[in-house]
């Protein structure tokens, strides 16, 4: 049976209805579950469905909404979690198989304050194991299988937050949380044809959520339009005394001041010099389209990013800070029930990381966010294609040596900084399979980012195009 | 000279140390593909090491003593 087409609708549309009655949240959260039993684990893209839990909080959305109680646009849309969430209800394995009946009695900072907002957890979605962290080359690292892309299923949905992209962009659900420790939220956004924002690091507690690299790992939206994914970010942001690295500053979206200021004549975009180097000849096609469209709402100059050993740091922190926060699972040899066989070897050599190389990239990465900072101070947003290519087939795997896949030459320089960034749907490219434009700005620019990525969508529609049933 | 003087590629410290700990964990195979990573892993400290550091230069990391009060 197809999802409920009312599951494809944006959140601010889902709104309405649900305000003039024409719909229910338990009505939405039924379809929802219903579509993720069928869809979903046909995308491989469910952990679990929380049933119980969801018909509790829609149903108590129902009575709210129904007595005038309103608690803003996400009351009464169901949404899915990225299986590092800890939520109660429901076991929360991280991908892995060694952690198959782990269950936590409280819930994330995310998840809580999503409840709050009147949101309906209806699912935990899918995951690459551990996060990715173990350094997986095989498409089907996950106890729930290889991720299908609704685009074409013989395809990548994209990881780490593999379940999450898939479900959004198979209209299963409104919305779903990821996380992204070096691409993990825009790379299955781009692949499955979706828009995901990566936030400043510290703009969401982490409370709750699997740690693989703490001073990396960030929370952040997948959702099908710009606006949605500002409804989600004004839900979650925000300090959290439980999370030492989130910050006291306060989002808010719509941003009560208005629209960012800019120049007289618009938006300042910097495009990296040598973007187009390693990227498939149609995303080229749809980056240029995509350039020239912002001109409309701005300037496009060139910039020349700084050769500096990005990917090599964000490489060495993050194979350290994985290796101390699974130390356990390696010592005890249950590292070797992972479902890759890539990730049963490398976590060995990771815990062999000499202190020195981990501190060195530690003092390295100070210069790269410095100069990151200094780059991004100039411009409104940095703009280029998210990936180089499109989702690959399941058949192939990710030897980070010739890797069939390429980031966006700002991916590793964003991630060690925490700069936030928004991948967009700009077209379709090779076998049909979707391409994406990523905005990266400024540590605390979210605002300018999503005022800026709904202009782009504003003026295009490929963020309305939906895959085939 | 004796007949097998060919020389095998040099197995990486971080290699050789994992297989001390763990070795009687791994096949053939999987040895290869922890050399292989180990291999890496060096490549990209050998990289980050070209990088000019000053003594005072810190770790980026963020440190700070538990929030209390005064007295």
């Amino acid at each position: 049976m197809p999802p409920d087409p009312l599951l494809g609708l944006s959140i601010g549309e889902l709104g309405a209805k649900l305000r003039s009655g024409e719909t229910s949240p338990t009505a939405l959260a039924r379809a929802a579950m219903e579509a993720l039993d069928s869809t979903g684990r046909e995308l491989n893209a469910v952990a679990t469905i929380m049933d119980e839990r969801a018909m509790r909080q829609a149903t108590r959305a129902e009575a709210e909404l129904a007595s005038g109680h309103d608690r803003g646009p996400l009351h009464g849309i169901p949404w899915g979690a990225k299986d590092l969430l800890a939520a109660v209800g429901a076991p929360t394995t991280w991908g892995a198989t060694p952690f198959r009946d782990q269950v936590f009695d409280y819930d994330a900072t995310v998840v809580r304050r999503l409840e709050q907002a009147g949101a309906v957890l209806v699912a935990k979605l899918a995951m690459v194991e551990l996060a990715g962290g173990m350094g997986y080359e095989e498409l089907d690292a996950a106890w729930t299988g290889p991720g299908r892309n609704p685009w074409d299923r013989d395809s990548w949905a994209g990881g780490s937050s593999s379940g999450s992209g898939a479900a959004v962009a198979a209209r299963l659900l409104p919305f779903a949380i990821g996380s992204e420790t070096f691409g993990s939220i825009v790379t299955p956004a781009s692949y499955c044809g979706i828009t995901g924002l990566r936030p400043t690091y510290g703009r969401v507690s982490r409370y709750g959520a699997m740690a693989l690299s703490w001073t990396m790992d960030k929370l952040g939206p997948l959702c099908r339009s710009v606006e949605d994914c500002g409804f989600v970010l004004d839900a979650i942001a925000g300090p959290d005394e439980n999370d030492p690295t989130s910050v006291q500053r306060t989002f808010r979206y719509p941003a009560p001041e208005g629209r960012p200021e800019q120049r007289k004549d618009g938006f300042r975009f910097g495009v990296p010099a040598g973007w187009r180097e390693g990227t498939e000849p149609e995303i080229v096609v749809n980056i240029e389209a995509s350039l020239e469209t912002l001109r409309q709402i701005g300037t496009v100059e060139e910039v020349a990013l700084p050769d500096m050993p990005s990917n090599q740091a964000a490489r060495i922190i993050i194979a350290a800070e994985g290796a101390s926060a699974f130390e356990d699972l390696i010592e005890d040899g249950r590292v070797m029930q992972l479902q890759a066989p890539s990730c049963r070897v490398k976590p060995h050599v990771y815990a062999a990381l000499p202190a020195a190389d981990y501190l060195r990239a530690m003092r390295v990465r100070r210069h790269i966010s410095a100069a990151y900072d200094r780059i991004t101070a100039e411009y409104d947003a940095i703009v280029g294609p998210t990936t180089g290519n499109v989702s690959p087939l399941l058949t192939q795997t990710l030897d980070r040596s010739t890797r069939p896949t390429t980031s966006a030459p700002i991916g590793a320089p964003g991630n060690l900084a925490g700069l936030p960034a928004i991948a967009v749907p700009n077209g379709f490219g090779d076998r049909g399979m979707p391409t994406s434009l990523q905005f990266t700005g400024r540590a605390w620019t979210e605002s300018r980012l999503l005022t800026i990525a709904s202009e782009y969508q504003a003026r295009t529609e490929h963020h309305l195009a939906a895959p085939p049933a | 000279m004796p007949p097998n003087s060919k020389k095998e590629p040099e197995i990486p410290a971080m290699a050789t140390a994992a297989l001390a700990r763990f070795g009687d964990r791994f096949d053939e195979a999987q040895r290869e593909v922890l050399i292989k990573t180990a291999r890496q892993l060096e490549e990209a400290a050998e990289d980050l090491r070209k990088w000019e550091l000053a003594n005072g230069d810190e770790p980026d990391s963020a440190f700070s003593a538990l929030q209390g009060q005064d007295s």
